[in-house]
Parts: C-alpha cells; structure tokens; sequence
C-alpha cells in the first residue's frame, strides 16, 4: 500500500488532453495508466509506475486517466476495468495490461517499448 | 543473506497487527504486503467502503483509511514493509526461506497472514468476460464504463452481496440479486437497507448458469433451482460475492491444511504443525473471518512471543560470554523450537546484542531488550 492515498492520481500528466498532447508532440514511449475512484489496486499500482518513470527519467511519459470521467476514451481502447495501463508510440498501442498484475510484467513491457 | 527475526506475510488486519506487536516487542519484523498474487497490500478491507463494527471509531471508518492507519502504527513500531508477493517458502530448513519475486530472505521464525480471496464460479463463458464484465470486486469494478445506466447482476446472499448490490446502485440503472437459497444470510443491518431499495430485485433459488456477450457481457443465463426453469437476463456486468478461498497454496505440502485449505492450528492457538510457523486471521479462521477478529486472533499469539522476549532476556545474562564461541558451537533453531527445547531443560538459549541498559530484573518489559539473533546452544557441547 502506498504511503499517500492520492499516489492514483499522482502521475506527470493527467487526463485524455495530456495524453493527445504528448501523442502530436512527442515521440518518447507513452504509459497510460487507467484508474478509478476507490480502486485499490490502482493504488498498488501507482509507486511500481512511478518507480519505473523515475528508472528512464526522460525517456518515458506516464499519463493517468480517470475511466469515469473518459468513459468513450476508455471504451475506444477497450479498457474496462481499472487499473488498465495502455503502452503508446504515438497512437499506435504497444502494450496493453488489465487488471494488477506482477510487477515484472510492467517493467518487461516498458523494456520493450524503449 | 541476512537472517530476519520474523516475517510476516500478509498485510490485511491480522498481517499488522501481528506487526504492530512484533515491533513493539523490538523484533523489528519485515513484512511482505502482497501485491497481486492474494489481493492487494492492506487485505480484503481495501475493497469495502465502511466498517462499521471495528471497535473504536463510533462514527465508521472506510476500509482503505483504517488499513492505511494500521500500516502507519506497524512502521511506526519499526515493522519494515516490502511490497511484494511471496512466491514460495521452504519450512524444513533452520532458519526458514522466504523468497518474493525480488528478495530472498531466512527468518527464525514466521506468522502467516495470507487472508482470502473470491471465490470465483467458474461458469462456461466466465473466463472470457471475467474483467470485461465480470468481477469479484464490485468496489473496485462498479465504476467501469461497462456499467453506466445499465443492468447488473450480483451473485450471493450475504453481507459482502448486500453491500455489493447496494454500491452498484450508485452506478447501474438496476441490480438483479441472485440468491441460491430462499433467505439472506446477510446481517439484520443489511437486510434493513437492501430490502426497500427499489433498484435491487431478487430473485430467490436463483444460480447463474453461463455467461454470454459479444467483446462484454451481455447475458447471464440463470436458474431457478425449485422448478429448473431456465431464462435469461441482459446484463452487462455479473459480480460474485461468494465467499472466500484461503491463501494457502503456497503452503500445501508443508503445513497441515484442512479439507477447505485452511491452515489448522493447535486447538485455540495459531501454531501450525511447524514450530516457529504461525498463522493468523482469515487464512486459518473459517468461521468468523471479521477484520476485528482477524487482528485479535494474532493476540492468541502475543503472550506467547512476549514469554519467548522475556525468556530470552534471562539467557541473555550469560550471551556475552558464549557470544565468541557461537560460530562453531551453535546451532541455528526457529524461536518457538528453541522456547521448546529451553523447555525440555538440555538447552540454553542466548541473543547476540543487548541493548545498552538492559536491566535483568525488568525481564517482563520486552522494549528494553533488542533482540537480533537467537541462538540455542546444546548444553552438552556448550563449553563454558
Ligand atoms: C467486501 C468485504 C467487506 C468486509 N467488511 C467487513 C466489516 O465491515 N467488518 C469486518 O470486521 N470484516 C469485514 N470483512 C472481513 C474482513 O475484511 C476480513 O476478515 C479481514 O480482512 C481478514 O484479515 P486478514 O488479515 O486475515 O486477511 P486479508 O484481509 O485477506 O489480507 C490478506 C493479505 O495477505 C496478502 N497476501 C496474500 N497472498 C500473499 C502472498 N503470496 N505474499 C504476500 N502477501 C500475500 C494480501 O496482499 C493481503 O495483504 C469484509 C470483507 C469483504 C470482502
């Protein structure tokens, strides 16, 4: 568990503007993470990410996206239950991981997309 | 590899609290939280909303508030937490190995505090919508997109399906209740609140029989067990809330397991078969299994590891003096096996570092002592 109960929402970018954003601008790697309100394995989630951005500071955006608030956004990408977290390069998806998972499942998919 | 005091896995009430009395007694237990193989750090009170019957907070608290204060009172005794899943164990060697997907560790001792998880039906079509419709977590799920306005189903008919339901109604236009039997289990409490809702229908001697949908769910077919008349509901989401399967299969093979999985301890106590091997909570209570419980079952343990401090205390007397000796005389036993043995009168036992200031005839006060490594020595050999 977290040391903060608001570690969900605490990631470098939030909301589907961000995302689309870095998407036209950037070429870097895009994590996406896709949360809920009262999620607790969001929670658990949100230091293995953050740790993981930290680990290729520059080289990897992370975008946190409330499902509740993008529900078309969350549809369209076939997200449906939180945490999901959705692998960019640009638009393309590379990655796409539902539910909790290890934490190596995490760190082997940003390898790849590096 | 550093040799740990205790380990405790599991980080639901019972994982704490044993925490907040290892780390009171200065064992500076480490625990393994979990991640995503038994439930989230923090246990099964992180998918609930209110608690309503933890002693102390007469208003309620909400689940994920009182788990997060009990880690804030386990690191404030010194509990060392790591976030991770425990992904095997070995119980016969001395001290015993614990190893997570990052760490391997050995401890003199162990409190297993692995709780429960849903239990899941395992109907044909379950697996491909599970996630995509279906869950075992109306908490954490109810908000999904899937649900908006729609129709759900929920599955049980106790309190967790009295508080699932009632939850969804925030977010789906109605809930279908499924109860197998033709009353609730569920507490008067719930009852009281479930029955006037107007969006909640249930529908009695009813079981789900498969689930079906396009890229979601889109129906759940269903059973009535009286008469066998089969029909079908649309529903974008089927939420189980069933009870619960032990944590154990880490275990199996190693400690004494009853016909469910729990682990069986010795009669009202929580030693398992394995001395130096506890377990606490859910993971060996069938019955019961409240948080409040959970948490007070481990006070079964207490007593026991306080003696355990406070024997130690008295051997601790001659540790200086055997200290230099202890490379080639000493043999390494798990704490309750060495409390054992000191027992049986052939052994003696000592601990490496004393604090200083330590005051043999306040043995009873365990925070004065620091106990760091325990040793048994084989009098025979011990030559002193
Ligand atoms: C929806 C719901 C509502 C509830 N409401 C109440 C209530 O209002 N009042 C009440 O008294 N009780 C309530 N309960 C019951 C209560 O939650 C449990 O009795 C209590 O959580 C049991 O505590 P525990 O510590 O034994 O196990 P759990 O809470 O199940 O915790 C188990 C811990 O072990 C960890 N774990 C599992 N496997 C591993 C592994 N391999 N390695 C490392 N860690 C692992 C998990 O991550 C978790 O941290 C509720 C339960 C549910 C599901």
């Amino acid at each position: 568990m977290s040391d903060s109960t608001n570690k969900t929402f605490c990631a470098g970018y939030q909301g589907r503007e961000a995302l689309e954003q870095l998407q036209q601008e950037s070429a870097t790697p895009i994590v996406v993470k896709f949360v809920a309100p009262h999620c607790p394995s969001c929670e658990t989630l949100a230091p293995v990410l953050e740790q993981l951005v930290t680990d290729h500071l520059g080289k990897i955006h992370l975008v946190a996206i409330d499902l509740t608030e993008e529900p078309e956004l969350a549809m369209e990408l076939g997200v449906r239950s939180a945490p999901t977290v959705v692998l960019f390069q640009g638009t393309a998806v590379l990655e796409r991981i539902a539910g909790l998972k290890p934490k190596k499942l995490y760190s082997e998919a940003i390898q790849k997309a590096l | 590899m550093r040799v740990e005091n205790l380990v405790i896995i599991g980080s639901g009430p019972a994982g704490y609290t044993a925490a907040i009395y290892a780390g009171r007694a200065q064992l500076q237990p480490l625990v393994f939280e979990g991640f995503a193989a038994g439930g989230v750090p923090g246990g099964q009170l992180m998918t609930t909303t209110e608690v309503e019957n933890f002693p102390g907070f007469p208003e309620s608290i909400t689940g994920p508030k009182l788990m997060h204060r009990m880690r804030q009172q386990a690191l404030r005794w010194g509990a060392r937490c790591i976030t991770d899943d425990v992904v095997a164990v070995d119980f016969q060697p001395c001290p015993f190995q614990i190893a997570s997907a990052e760490e391997m560790v050995r401890a003199c001792a162990v409190i297993i505090c692995t709780g429960a998880t849903a239990k899941r039906l395992h109907l044909p079509g379950e697996e491909r919508f599970w996630g995509n419709g279906i869950s075992a977590c109306a908490i954490c799920d109810g908000a999904s997109p899937l649900f908006q306005d729609g129709e759900v189903a929920v599955v049980g008919g106790g309190d967790s399906a009295a508080e699932e339901a009632l939850h969804l109604t925030k977010y789906a236009r109605k809930v279908h209740l499924l109860v197998r039997r033709d009353r609730l289990r569920a507490s008067k409490t719930m009852q009281e609140r479930l029955l006037p809702c107007q969006q909640i229908q249930i529908h009695w001697q009813c079981l789900p029989l498969s689930a079906h949908g396009d890229e979601v769910l889109r129906q759940v077919r269903v059973q009535n067990v009286l008469t066998g008349n089969v029909s079908e509901l649309s529903v974008n989401g089927l939420f189980y809330a069933i009870g619960h399967t032990p944590n154990t299969q880490l275990f199996q093979g190693q400690l004494t397991l009853d016909r469910a999985g729990y682990i069986q301890t010795q009669g009202k106590s929580t030693a398992t078969n394995i001395p130096g091997v506890w377990a606490a909570g859910d993971v060996q209570d069938r019955h019961y299994r409240q948080s409040g419980d959970g948490g007070g079952n481990w006070l079964h343990g207490s007593p026991r590891s306080r003696t355990l401090v406070s024997r130690t205390t008295i051997a601790g007397n001659s540790s200086s003096s055997i200290n230099h000796d202890l490379s080639t005389n000493t043999k390494l036993f798990p704490l309750s096996q060495a409390w054992e043995r000191g027992a049986e009168g052939g052994v003696r036992a000592g601990f490496m570092v004393l604090k200083a200031g330590f005051d043999i005839t306040k043995e009873t006060e365990p925070c004065q002592i620091r106990l760091t490594r325990l040793f048994v020595l084989d009098t025979k050999e011990e030559k002193l």
